[in-house]
């Protein structure tokens, strides 16, 4: 993964087409593996959409990568939101995606995508309360600060880390007693 | 099967614990590795107005998230202009030149790179005896694929510097040609340095 630094924000700000690559390979790995783990159906267009809102909104950003993370993972926590609500008022239908197809030969990532889905870790995830599953997933795969995070969640810092610390306490519990992970 | 811990990783995970007071346990260790390997996957290939804003096509895109493999797919290629197709095809002439037809007008139409296209036999022999070359990209070629791998090595575009690629896991690195040589990482993701073409315009509102 590319590094995120200063100067390639402050290229992409001003339209530098290197700086704007920079951006999104620095960041969309680490967003892709965020929805992903929360189950969403298809991380990679919204991974896509994530970025298209992010460039609208770079050019009047301050504060450098730090911020261009925070921002990142931001609109990736509201796109997420969004989908969850639109999913339960609005049954999805789609029309044959050969793709997606289990009969048809996938792609190095798509298999790589469905194996976290039926992984023992996505189960281990899913027995966590869904804000101590939110912090790990920002702290350890956005790789966000507690500082950071808490401004995503919109809770004090303090609280933050009580919600981390609780979320490690049951992580660690969990797969104490299931023996470790198995995949 | 023990894995090498990148130490950047381990560290993190020391700090996350450390700063939640928790003790740590090889199972709770692992777990925290495996959420950690959940952001190292490839990043998704932009496409439509993504692929605009970043200004690369899906083959370059593809390529350049798989970090240093440009370099395999390279001498992949090369590989299978000299080797031809493999299989019960391999025996058809018509179609390892097919083949080999396409894999040079992918690399010449979609990679700052430059394949020579196999000469022709025109007797029956061999069309694989031949080693194609491959020339890094122009460095006064501004256009050229509208983008350029951070392997163009040369930053100051001299041209002297050879495609920096790194050998693949078969034989095909040997059939380089001779000239090149101080091979590197083709995906070294450094940013490189700023594809000369045209800049693109600041992201616009509303363009969802």
């Amino acid at each position: 993964m590319q590094p995120l630094t200063d100067e390639a924000v402050s290229a992409a700000q001003q339209g530098d087409p290197a700086g704007i690559r920079t951006v999104y390979l620095s960041l969309a790995p680490s967003v892709l593996g965020y929805l992903t783990s929360k189950g969403v159906d298809d991380p990679e267009a919204v991974t896509q959409d994530v970025f298209l809102a992010l460039f609208r909104q770079l050019p009047a950003l301050r504060g450098g990568q730090q911020a261009v993370r925070t921002l990142t993972f931001a609109i990736a926590h509201a796109r997420l939101v969004d989908h969850i609500r639109r999913s339960i008022r609005t049954p999805e239908t789609r029309e044959y995606d050969p793709s997606k197809d289990p009969r048809s030969s996938s792609s190095a990532e798509n298999e790589v995508l469905d194996s976290f889905e039926h992984s023992d870790l996505a189960l281990v995830l899913q027995q966590l309360g869904d804000d101590q599953r939110e912090v790990l997933l920002l702290r350890i795969v956005a790789d966000l600060s507690v500082e950071q995070v808490a401004t995503i969640m919109g809770r004090s810092v303090g609280a933050t880390k009580q919600l981390q610390r609780r979320a490690l306490s049951t992580l660690r519990s969990l797969v104490t007693a299931g023996g470790g992970l198995n995949s | 099967m023990t894995t090498a811990r990148d130490p950047e990783d381990a560290r993190r995970i020391v700090e996350l614990l450390a700063e939640s007071g928790q003790e740590t346990s090889a199972e709770l260790e692992e777990t925290l590795y495996g959420l950690l390997a959940l952001a190292s996957k490839p990043a998704p290939v932009p496409s439509g107005e993504l692929a605009t804003l970043v200004q690369i096509d899906d083959i370059t895109q593809h390529r350049w998230a798989r970090r240093h493999r440009t370099g395999l797919i390279i001498f992949g290629v090369v590989g299978a202009l000299s080797l031809g197709a493999t299989g019960a095809a391999a025996s058809s002439l018509q179609f390892r030149e097919l083949a080999q037809d396409t894999v040079v007008n992918l690399v010449n139409n979609y990679t700052p790179f430059h394949i020579d296209r196999p000469k022709r036999p025109t007797n029956g022999e061999d069309p694989g005896s031949g080693t194609p070359s491959i020339r890094p990209p122009s460095p006064t070629s501004p256009g050229e694929s509208g983008q350029s791998t951070s392997g163009d090595s040369s930053d100051g575009n001299s041209g002297s510097d050879q495609p920096s690629v790194r050998p693949g896991g078969g034989s095909s690195s040997d059939r380089r040609q001779p000239s090149d040589d101080g091979q590197r990482s083709s995906g070294d993701s450094t940013g490189g340095s700023p594809p000369q073409d045209q800049p693109v315009p600041a992201p616009s509102e509303g363009a969802d």
